[in-house]
């Protein structure tokens, strides 16, 4: 059945138009809704945030006011860094003396011995492929020229760890009294074997 | 209703565009800083949770420390304590039979990067070959640390026959101090009062003053 509107045209159409605009006031509102909601939950999410932030910081504070509270254990830990920094650089080139002099004695040969001799720790310097913590100057006699090769061929030996690098600097033969003696002069290198391990005993370990 | 649409749309695009640039931007980048500020406080509490621990565990072993520190401060002395330097060297000497006849110390040097300063020791000593051997020895257990650098030996034959030797040794002692000198306590100035002269004058109200004559 085809509806009959008794409603006069013009009327009709001013309905229409009203129901359009109150169609467009709900869907503006609808909209200033919507962005009202993103922008509270926006809000709400910067205010987490900031929470966090500062529950955060309490906690650090909480934190740092305990470290605060161990100052006496700080300084007790830091004496004993700086203690064992300032030994170990002190005894960087601690070359252990007693033990060379007895290592001489040791492995001096027959028929050599030492007229002077002369020793310096130095630290080694940066571009040596095999550091070198000083010299040692050595002057000595022996009875023969096979003699002194002998000492010679100690200094560079494995029997004495402590020096290498020997060398002649000068060998010649003087009258002794009635004797004839082959009189020489020769240094070397001290190496890395003679440090002392003094600064590990120097410093005192602390069980962890 | 297409009038809604054509006046309505670009209206509600517009809103959309200066809510997110004016509201939403700057509340997204107060988020953003916010998160990065926490970003940086954990690090932070892992750190200090960290150090606390450590420190934790330094307490329970303070006393241990303290005794490490003080063995340590023998080895380099907070203050140059030559005199006491002086004594252990002569007293090492005298144990291992050698002579001391010379002995010279440098004042305290430059403060290193580690923070101590070296005190040059130059002594001369004379002996056997093995008293001098023990003194060696001795200067590197004393507890003081005294490092040689250098030494030299020269023989030489005694009157009554036998081989002596000189040694020379350029050593460094430790200190973390300098030469302290004691400032001059305060002399307080004694309270002589000021010297005011009160000088009454009387002038005869009759005095004339004539001046040439």
């Amino acid at each position: 059945m085809r509806p009959i509107n008794l409603l006069p045209p013009e009327q009709a159409e001013k309905a229409k138009r009203r129901r359009g605009a109150l169609f467009g006031v709900f869907l503006a509102l609808a909209f200033l809704a919507l962005l009202a909601f993103f922008t509270f939950l926006k809000i709400a999410q910067r205010t987490a945030a900031e929470d966090a932030v500062i529950a955060q910081q309490l906690t650090n504070d909480n934190l740092q006011r305990d470290i605060n509270s161990l100052g006496e254990a700080r300084q007790a830990r830091d004496d004993y860094r700086r203690g064992e920094q300032q030994i170990m650089a002190a005894l960087a080139i601690d070359v252990e003396w007693g033990r060379m002099l007895n290592d001489i004695g040791r492995v001096i040969p027959d028929r050599v011995w030492l007229t002077s001799l002369s020793a310096t720790a130095s630290p080694p310097p940066e571009d040596e492929p095999i550091p070198s913590y000083g010299a040692l100057a050595f002057g000595g006699s022996a009875f023969d020229y096979p003699d002194a090769a002998t000492w010679f061929r100690t200094v560079d030996s494995v029997e004495w760890p402590a020096v290498g690098g020997g060398w002649v600097s000068s060998i010649n033969t003087i009258t002794a009294g009635d004797f004839l003696i082959v009189q020489f002069s020769s240094s070397a290198s001290i190496t890395g074997a003679a440090l002392s391990d003094r600064a590990l005993d120097r410093v005192p370990e602390i069980p962890e | 209703m297409r009038r809604l649409l054509i006046i309505g749309l670009p209206v509600a695009i517009l809103i959309t565009a200066a809510w997110w640039f004016l509201v939403v931007t700057p509340i997204n980048d107060e988020i953003i800083d916010q998160e990065s500020q926490l970003d940086v406080l954990q690090t932070q509490e892992a750190s200090l949770r960290q150090q606390l621990s450590a420190l934790r565990q330094v307490n329970d072993r303070l006393p241990e420390y303290q005794r490490a520190v003080a063995d340590m401060q023998r080895s380099i002395p907070p203050t140059p304590q030559i005199d006491s330097l002086i004594d252990d060297l002569k007293v090492l000497a005298d144990d291992t039979n050698v002579v001391w006849s010379a002995v010279a110390f440098s004042t305290p040097g430059e403060e290193t990067p580690e923070g101590f300063r070296t005190i040059t020791v130059n002594m001369t000593v004379t002996g056997q070959y093995f008293e001098l051997l023990g003194y060696l020895y001795g200067v590197s257990e004393l507890d003081r640390l005294v490092r040689i650098d250098t030494l030299s030996f020269s023989p030489s034959l005694t009157d009554e026959g036998f081989n002596e030797i000189t040694l020379t040794i350029n050593a460094v002692a430790f200190t973390t101090g300098s030469i302290v000198v004691p400032e001059q306590p305060e002399v307080e100035e004694p309270d002589i009062p000021a010297t005011t002269t009160t000088t009454t004058t009387t002038i005869p109200s009759s005095t004339t003053t004539t001046a040439g004559g």
